[in-house]
């Protein structure tokens, strides 16, 4: 890997010479008070960038795997006629964290990793450029509820990136993942790194694995053994779905969750589309068949999935990822407190007191 | 400050005098004349006090021999207003369909140990007995419902109709009776 140094004052041009590219940059804004967005960079908004902000709820998931994204359209004119829609922009993810870099990892895997490629998200993420800051303000950079050092995350992601930066204070150290962020170094805001720009990078990183607010609340590993074993009582499952209020937050801000739904809808008096949009499992309609039959039709059913989706050992040995990525987004969203951590640490205890 | 709002808070305890809530990750309520920037901890100043106020305790009627269920009336978890927005949006649409599809005749929630007592199942048809009226109605079994009580989404609107008469505006619990009502 290459590494550079960009001052402080020059960290932004980084945008511009991706627009210069033609590239489509979104990049992390201020909404107001905590509340953070990523959003699409313009000549008025460039200079409002934010570098260090809490992460923004709404996941960056959505530039490679559309909230809600039309398939084809179906028309009408004497004869039916299908037409399918395919989108290739070109776009650059300007400031995403560790963890965020990380779901996307984990969407590649689940939709490009298999013999079946999905040629819409394909399209979204071919041309997808990815620019990766590493969280190093403890004040706001990581928030109460970030744990990505407990799935091995962050706070600096190790590849999957094309760029990465990070703050050293006056400067930001730039390493290049891929070919494509390599190009960029021969602009002249590049300069050089010293070794002793690594060991500064080093010093801060250690630092900042210290500031983490509740670091040890999620040891993954012991549930992940539990819940592949099928150890976790009935009992506590039922407990963990009591709380939940199926209102599907959780799923909607996780940066890798997968789950899509399919829908047709009408758009003109002859014409159909036919969209997929985020689904979730925390909803009764998720799993219900044709005939009316719910297999997971209790709540604490459908809550088990998607621990089970993101926990069990199946899953993370099929998509070479684990399906949680430590950003503790569902445990700021959570009504009920039961957010990854919360659920981890509920099925550790539970369960490791009757193993014993 | 806008106007407008010193004018609203003017003579409140804690007047947002001065506060521009716009960005800097927020601040601690209340923000005063004397600390526009929030207070992070209430009464730290020595002399200043405040007094508990007793909660009123609020006494159920025992419910009465002859109507033992208490009928309320709300809001489904798919079904708001009018609906408009539910409607609206592809993936509430599909959860309020799938309800209209396992209930076709709209529903009424009954606690899952009272469907015991009662020897009801789910899907099952009941008739509800008030002072006023009766009507028939499927029940959907539930433990999300408390012991005692049945839930009305109010887009049953015939079972409102029935049970109240014309005239019931405001009213959202009655007591009525349940009797299974033999399959046709």
């Amino acid at each position: 890997m290459k590494a550079r140094i960009v001052h402080r004052s020059d960290v932004l041009d980084i945008v511009d010479l991706l627009r210069a590219r033609g590239y489509e940059v979104i990049a992390p804004f201020r909404v107001s008070g905590r509340d953070t967005c990523f959003d699409t960079v313009t000549d008025q908004n460039r200079d409002a960038i934010q570098l260090h902000v809490a992460n923004p709820n709404y996941p960056p998931k959505r530039y490679v795997l559309p909230h809600i994204e039309r398939l084809l359209a179906v028309k009408q004119n004497g004869e039916f006629k299908i037409e399918p829609t395919y989108e290739m922009p070109k776009r650059a993810l300007f400031g995403i964290r560790s963890c965020d870099v990380a779901g996307i990892y984990h969407l590649d895997r689940f939709y490009l990793g298999r013999e079946f490629r999905d040629v819409y998200y394909e399209n979204h993420r071919k041309n997808l450029f990815l620019v990766n800051l590493v969280c190093t303000d403890p004040d706001r950079d990581i928030g109460n509820e970030c744990f990505c050092v407990c799935t091995d995350t962050g706070p600096a992601a190790r590849d999957h990136f094309d760029l990465q930066l990070m703050d050293l204070g006056d400067e930001f150290l730039a390493v290049a993942g891929t070919a494509a962020g390599e190009v960029l170094f021969t602009e002249r805001i590049f300069r050089p790194a010293t070794k002793e720009h690594v060991e500064r990078r080093r010093a801060i990183l250690d630092a900042t694995r210290k500031r983490f607010r509740k670091p040890t609340t999620s040891w993954f590993s012991a549930t992940v053994h539990y819940i592949s074993k099928g150890d976790v009582l009935e009992k506590t499952w039922e407990e963990i779905g009591n709380r939940c209020m199926e209102c599907g937050g959780c799923t909607y801000v996780c940066p890798a969750c997968t789950c899509f739904t399919v829908s047709d809808r009408r758009t003109g008096p002859d014409e159909i589309e036919r969209v997929r949009l985020w689904d979730s499992c925390a909803l009764g309609g998720f799993t219900r068949m044709a005939g009316g039959h719910n297999p997971r039709r209790a709540v604490h059913d459908r809550r088990n999935r998607r621990f089970f989706r993101k926990l069990a050992h199946y899953f993370i040995q099929r998509e070479l990822s684990m399906a949680c990525v430590g950003c503790g987004r569902c445990v700021a969203v959570c009504h009920g407190d039961i957010g990854m951590p919360a659920v981890v640490e509920a099925i550790r205890r539970a369960t490791g007191e009757v193993a014993k | 400050m806008v106007p407008a709002i010193r004018h609203i808070t003017s003579g409140t305890p804690t007047e947002t005098a001065g506060t521009e809530c716009a960005g800097h990750y927020g601040r601690q309520w209340p923000c005063t004349t004397e600390r526009p920037l929030g207070t992070p901890t209430l009464f730290a100043e020595e002399n200043s006090t405040f007094k508990f106020a007793p909660v009123r305790k609020h006494v159920v009627p025992p419910p009465e021999q002859e109507y033992p269920y208490t009928l309320v009336f709300g809001h489904s978890l798919y079904y708001w207003n009018q609906d408009v927005l539910v409607r609206r949006s592809e993936t509430l649409r599909r959860e309020y369909n799938i309800l209209l599809l396992d209930y076709p005749n709209g529903f009424v929630e009954i606690n899952s140990d009272d469907a015991k007592k009662i020897g009801i199942r789910d899907g099952q048809q009941v008739r509800l007995f008030a002072p006023r009226g009766s009507v028939a109605v499927t029940v959907r079994v539930t433990s999300e419902i408390r012991v005692g009580s049945i839930f009305v989404p109010y887009f049953m609107a015939d079972v409102e109709q029935e049970l109240l008469g014309p005239s019931t505006e405001g009213v959202n619990t009655i007591s009525v009776r349940v009797e299974k009502e033999p399959i046709a």
